[in-house]
């Protein structure tokens, strides 16, 4: 894309398809990954670039358009999983939730499920909502625990709280999956 | 000797220790062969995570969804357009349109009652006595009829009105030689 990004987004409906069509599969996993399934991923994909699209005016530097594209996802997913899963991601969950038993737990259930879905989705879908959102921002985006932090609203020692217990979980799970 | 706990190992996987933290974590795991298995257990996880974590979920018909999803963002965008061009003119204009429309209002309802077959102007008689000064005399008007009181001279005569409804007339009579003055009074 050249330098002046935003005002041919703004004016040639040639340059917004691309856009659309270079950034698409990106912000759908992007936000998948945090909310979890593929309807409320489409529709939330839809309104990311609505929205960036509408006010890509306000974007002064292209170069930087993939980041902010991807700050407007995360930011509308976050939102989302607020109102509709009722989140807040400023408590912190005990430590004792991580080592709990149930029968969900079961190797070979898990195992089972495994192998029914995609892995990787079993082992997020074990996190909390929380707990999820954090790691795929910090493990899958690379956005630094400060950056995380501003986004989720909250402490960086909150947010480093979240993703440690999202890695041992996650780790966990993948040793119980390899075993 | 002190073992990190679990959470500590887990963040310094990822570099998210403080400073402080990280080198003390770091000259343990020199030491402690268990901890840097942990520790390379957690980093492991980490890299598969972001390798993994960037594919398109399994059974997806990408392709299809991404045709949905295009299409969409189009029509919402195509909306949005719509929704921006209305709001500032209805902003700016409003004003301009409503005096349009008063005006209009104004128009109509001012040509329906001139000429509506039952609408008519009358003059309307006056109510109250009116005095008038005519050459041939001063005539008292009303509902019912007039009064004219006649100059009695040929000569030309000299008109006076008063604000209280009074009129005077004076006239010469050239062979009698004396001055006649008529005041007629209006109540």
């Amino acid at each position: 894309m050249g330098e002046a990004l935003p005002q041919v987004l703004e004016e040639s409906a040639e340059h917004r398809s691309r856009f659309i069509a270079e950034n698409l599969q990106r912000i759908f996993v992007q936000i998948y990954r945090i909310v979890g399934n593929v309807d409320d991923a489409q529709d939330l994909t839809q309104e990311a670039f609505i929205k960036a699209l509408q006010r890509s005016g306000q974007l002064k530097d292209a170069r930087k358009a993939a980041h902010w594209l991807s700050r407007i996802a995360t930011n509308t997913a976050i939102d989302f999983l607020r109102r509709n899963a009722r989140v807040n991601f400023c408590e912190v969950d005990d430590l004792p939730e991580l080592l709990r038993s149930t029968e969900d737990d079961d190797p070979e259930q898990l195992l089972l499920r495994g192998e029914q879905r995609e892995y990787l989705e079993a082992g997020l879908a074990e996190l909390t909502v929380k707990e999820r959102t954090a790691l795929v921002l910090r493990d899958i985006e690379g956005l630094p625990a400060a950056e995380v932090a501003a986004r989720l609203g909250c402490s960086k020692a909150t947010v480093r709280s979240h993703i440690a217990n999202a890695r041992i979980k996650f780790r966990r799970y993948l040793e119980r999956r390899k075993a | 000797m002190r073992h990190p706990a679990q959470a500590e190992l887990a963040l310094a996987a990822g570099a998210d220790l403080p400073l402080w933290e990280r080198w003390r974590i770091r000259r343990h795991l020199r030491r402690c062969e268990r901890c840097r298995v942990e520790m390379e257990k957690f980093r492991g996880a980490r890299r598969e995570l972001a390798s993994e974590g960037a594919r398109l979920p399994g059974g997806l018909d990408w392709e299809r969804l991404a045709a949905e999803m295009r299409a969409n963002i189009q029509v919402g965008l195509e909306a949005g357009e719509c929704v921006t061009l209305v709001r500032p003119r209805g902003r700016k204009l409003g004003w301009r349109v409503a005096a349009a429309l008063a005006s209009l209002a104004l128009v109509i309802v001012s040509g329906w009652l001139f000429h509506f077959p039952g609408f008519r102007w009358h003059s309307v008689e006056p109510l109250t006595p009116a005095v008038t000064a005519t050459s041939e005399g001063i005539e008292v008007q009303d509902a019912n009829g007039s009064l004219v009181l006649r100059h009695q001279s040929e000569e030309p005569v000299l008109l006076s009105v008063a604000t209280d409804g009074a009129v005077t007339a004076s006239y010469f009579d050239e062979e009698t030689g004396m001055v006649t003055i008529n005041n007629v009074y209006v109540y």
